[in-house]
């Protein structure tokens, strides 16, 4: 199910504790996470009223540090703020390109 | 629908495709004209329904991602000095999509241009919010310097 710009920031925002993360563009906008011992996670959505294409999706996925299927899960409330977590601390995708010593 | 009303594409050979009522290509046989677009692009692929002298068909136009080397300077201020790759592809709306697996920036818009432009547009701001975030945040300061690897920006 394609999902609404709208939707996804206010997912991000309400569910997973995202926040704006100031922008300068006038169509999109980044929200970041910080979570203790990892670089602060960005993501950029774009502004539009249509859905989202799969492609931007899997972008997004990424972003945020997570498969697809997994992104699809978020917004589909399918997993939870918890499950996120959880996940880019144990098996973020893409990994992390730096080092983390915790 | 596979593309958005009124949007041309290009095709391998160099022809054109647009909505429902153009013209894929002329013939010594005459026009064929796209009836409709049947699927949307699975796979790098997108099917069409075209018809021409009454008869009826559908072709399959690839998408392929192809690559870009983004290297010097991108805007003024700012450039690349590390060369940086990036895939270019299409999604289901026809729009270009310019991304990268290093930094995970994405740029989109309905022409290759204008994708391109969003992608530097998004990187520029991506390396503004990691460097404001930095001097707090070991982890992300990480970050910042390898991307700062890839990408400098010089004040005037």
């Amino acid at each position: 199910m394609p999902y609404k710009p709208n939707e996804i920031e206010a997912k991000l925002q309400d569910k997973f504790g995202f926040t704006k993360a100031g922008t300068h563009s006038s169509d999109h906008r980044w929200y970041e996470l910080k979570l203790p011992g990892l670089p602060t996670v960005l993501t950029k959505v774009a502004h539009s009223r249509e859905p989202i294409s799969a492609k931007i999706e899997s972008k997004m996925a990424r972003q945020l540090r997570v498969r697809h299927p997994f992104f699809k899960g978020m917004m589909d409330c399918n997993k939870s703020n918890d499950d996120y977590r959880r996940q880019v601390r144990e098996d973020p995708y893409p990994p992390f390109d730096v080092i983390i010593i915790s | 629908m596979a593309t958005r009303q009124g949007r041309r594409y290009s095709t391998k050979s160099g022809t054109s495709v647009k909505t429902r009522g153009d013209f894929l290509e002329s013939t010594p046989r005459g026009r064929v004209a796209i009836v409709n677009q049947a699927a949307a692009a699975r796979s790098g692929r997108a099917f069409y329904n075209v018809s021409a002298r009454g008869e009826s068909a559908v072709i399959g136009v690839n998408h392929s991602p192809i690559t870009y080397l983004l290297q010097g300077e991108i805007k003024p201020g700012w450039t690349v000095v590390k060369p940086l790759l990036l895939t270019v592809e299409r999604d289901e709306h026809g729009d270009f999509v310019y991304s990268d697996d290093r930094f995970n920036i994405y740029g989109e818009g309905p022409t290759q241009s204008s994708a391109l432009a969003d992608y530097i547009v998004s990187l520029v701001e991506y390396y503004d919010l990691l460097a404001a975030r930095a001097d707090a945040d070991q982890c992300t300061d990480s970050v910042f310097s390898y991307l700062a690897q890839y990408l400098r920006h010089v004040s005037a």
